[in-house]
């Protein structure tokens, strides 16, 4: 279902990075680990199609990346990825409800308010409702940047270091969380991370060194 | 929620860095604007008002005047014109001159200014009767439109003028009743606000104050009083109290009647002034002027010479006026600019994310855009509420309604063309910081 084959980038200061191989099939998870500064946020930005390979390619279901251009990729991006990112960031003007029913729109999805508000509910934060994004708690703002990567019902879920600035117990539920909801919507979930207290929730890993 | 309510909802997070940007865009554009306004309705004014006079014949004085005074009726007249030296020019078989209208100033109604004439006029201005007849008689009157409104003048009205013109009225009121046989439709001109009588009521008017002068003068002595003539220079204007004197010395009178230009020919009385059309605009139209000023007591004033002298005059204050709107548009611009960068790096993450959720370069274009447009269009709209409100108040209450016809409620096509030169404009000026947001490299902000 997703796969990447012979990934390489180049950075002009720098010698190649290579990537080993991934291939994931329907709600499949993975763990990509590794020492700060060997390519994980180079990899994940390939991955979400924000960055391009010097050479390699990345195939989602029959779709080539490289055959997506501009807006094109950044309307399947929408359609088909969701993006959990280290540090949550959220458009300030806007409160909770109002970023997870603009990210619909931006997937090209009816922005649902009753279906935002249930999946608040879900995951306990509906009293955030109302809320301006910086006002909420690092945990809140955590959940809801879930919520936003997974409220249009994504296939395939990135996180970025989702745990790292979290304690022992909320890292453990943080991860939990991430692969329950992705279970639940049989999406395929690739953690990027160095934080080696997840390493034991996943099965399948890659290391990058 | 879409990008229409986000760029909003972008704007209103901070109310005070929008509010400055909309008011300045409003100032501008209510300086542009009103400069323009002011300048279109002055020369539509002045346009209207002096259509068809090619000369004015006055008492000697000042020539700007004359003209503001018989043509625009804001400044006070020079003095009068015995008519027996303006004869030659009131003949209809003068072979330069195509028509000629006399008018008599001085008087006043409930500070709207009375002007005796003759029916000529009324067509050569375009002045239509909205109700009731011209006058035929004398102590009749034809009120302008906009003057019968505000004095509460109907038909079979009965007004009693007061001698001198609007602001310098010396208390005195005359005893003879006007009857109101005619209102004027709106015509947009001066002559809205004046009210019409033929020239013998306005000798009429002021026969018996001459007679109780002549009567005083006469214990005195009776040789004065035959050549005395009584000038109310206190009263700010020349309004010479001798008129009627060949009248008023015999016993009983004919009454004088001119209604029309040919019949003053028959009386040796005064008048205020004698607006002259040519028949060609020809070299010796052109230089009688010139030489009605060389040869006569009269006082010969080209109205478009003088009209654009006023506009030089005037014209310096309203350049100083138009650079300062042009400038601080300048600098709203600059600060549109200067916002719109600050906007870009404070919300270069959301831009990312933005792209990251599906968005792609068009939307965060389209997003600032809308952003421009909104500050933009609240600024244009506020300028334009101010630029008319504060015309209206001008025209209510600093007399530029009275005087020059100025309104709040004057509206032009260049108002449109200066608003979306101005949306142009701040399009132009967001030009870089929209690039900018069109070529974020969405890894790059994200890797920071």
């Amino acid at each position: 279902m997703f796969q990447t084959k012979d990934l390489r980038k180049k950075y002009s200061t720098q010698k190649d990075i290579i990537f080993p191989d991934i291939s994931l099939a329907t709600a499949d998870q993975l763990l990509i680990h590794g020492p700060s500064g060997c390519g994980k946020t180079t990899l994940l930005h390939l991955l979400c199609g924000i960055l391009t390979p010097t050479s390699g390619s990345i195939r989602f279901g029959n779709q080539e990346y490289s055959d997506l251009k501009g807006s094109n990729m950044d309307a399947f991006r929408g359609q088909n990825i969701g993006v959990c990112l280290q540090k949550p960031v959220f458009i300030k003007s806007l409160n909770s409800i109002e970023n997870l029913m603009f990210s619909l729109h931006l997937a090209g999805k009816k922005p649902d308010k009753k279906h935002c508000e249930n999946q608040m509910k879900a995951l306990g934060i509906e009293h955030t409702m109302h809320q301006r994004t910086w006002s909420l708690s690092p945990g809140e703002q955590q959940r809801l940047m879930f919520l936003k990567a997974l409220i249009h019902r994504p296939k395939f879920i990135i996180a970025d270091e989702p745990s790292s600035s979290l304690d022992d117990i909320n890292a453990q539920a943080v991860i939990d969380l991430l692969i329950t909801q992705c279970k639940s919507s049989e999406a395929m979930l690739i953690v990027v991370s160095h934080d080696s207290r997840i390493k034991s929730a996943f099965t399948n890993q890659i290391l990058l060194s | 929620m879409n990008l229409f309510s986000l760029a909003w909802k972008n704007l209103i997070v901070k109310p005070s860095r929008f509010l400055f940007v909309v008011l300045m865009m409003a100032i501008a554009f209510c300086l542009i604007d009103m400069i323009v306004l002011v300048n279109k309705q002055f020369s539509q004014h002045f346009g209207k008002s002096s259509e068809g006079a090619d000369l004015i014949l006055a008492a000697k004085g000042s020539p700007l005047q004359s003209v503001l005074c018989n043509l625009l009726h804001i400044d006070a007249p020079t003095g009068n014109i015995a008519t027996t030296d303006a004869k030659a020019f009131l003949n209809p078989k003068h072979p330069l001159i195509a028509s000629a209208l006399p008018i008599s100033l001085g008087d006043s109604y409930q500070s709207f200014r009375m002007v005796g004439t003759v029916l000529e006029y009324f067509p050569k201005y375009g002045l239509e009767l909205e109700q009731g007849i011209l006058f035929d008689q004398n102590l009749q009157a034809v009120v302008g439109a906009d003057a019968a409104k505000k004095a509460g003048i109907k038909i079979g009205s009965e007004i009693l003028s007061d001698h001198g013109i609007v602001t310098e009225s010396d208390g005195h009121t005359h005893d003879k009743k006007i009857k109101v046989v005619g209102i004027l439709k709106p015509s947009g001109t001066v002559q809205d606000r004046l009210i019409f009588t033929n020239i013998s009521t306005y000798w009429l008017m002021h026969e018996k104050e001459k007679e109780d002068h002549d009567s005083d003068s006469l214990s005195d002595s009776l040789s004065d009083s035959l050549s005395h003539s009584h000038s109310h220079s206190d009263h700010g204007h020349d309004h010479d109290h001798s008129l009627g004197l060949s009248h008023s010395l015999s016993q009983s009178p004919p009454e004088p009647l001119v209604n029309y230009t040919h019949q003053l020919l028959e009386y040796d009385q005064e008048i205020t002034a004698i607006i002259l059309t040519m028949k060609g605009k020809n070299i010796q139209s052109l230089n009688f002027g010139r030489q009605i000023n060389e040869n006569t007591n009269l006082l010969a004033v080209n109205p478009a010479i003088e009209i654009n002298r006023l506009y030089e005059l005037t014209g310096s204050a309203s350049d100083v006026l138009y650079i300062i709107g042009l400038v601080l548009a300048v600098l709203t611009l600059v600060a549109l600019f200067i916002n719109l960068l600050q906007v870009m790096d404070d919300r270069k993450k959301e831009i990312a994310i933005i792209r990251l959720s599906g968005g792609n370069k068009i939307t965060s274009v389209k997003l600032l855009i809308l952003e421009v447009l909104f500050i933009m269009i609240f600024g244009l709209i506020i300028g334009f509420i101010m630029t008319h409100g504060f015309l209206e108040i001008g025209s209510r209450y600093l007399g530029l309604g009275e005087k020059y016809q100025i309104t709040g409620y004057y509206f032009c096509k260049e108002e449109i063309q200066i608003a979306v030169f101005a949306l142009f404009a701040a399009l132009i000026a967001s030009m870089y910081p929209i690039w900018k947001a069109y070529r974020q490299d969405v890894s790059k902000t994200l890797s920071e």
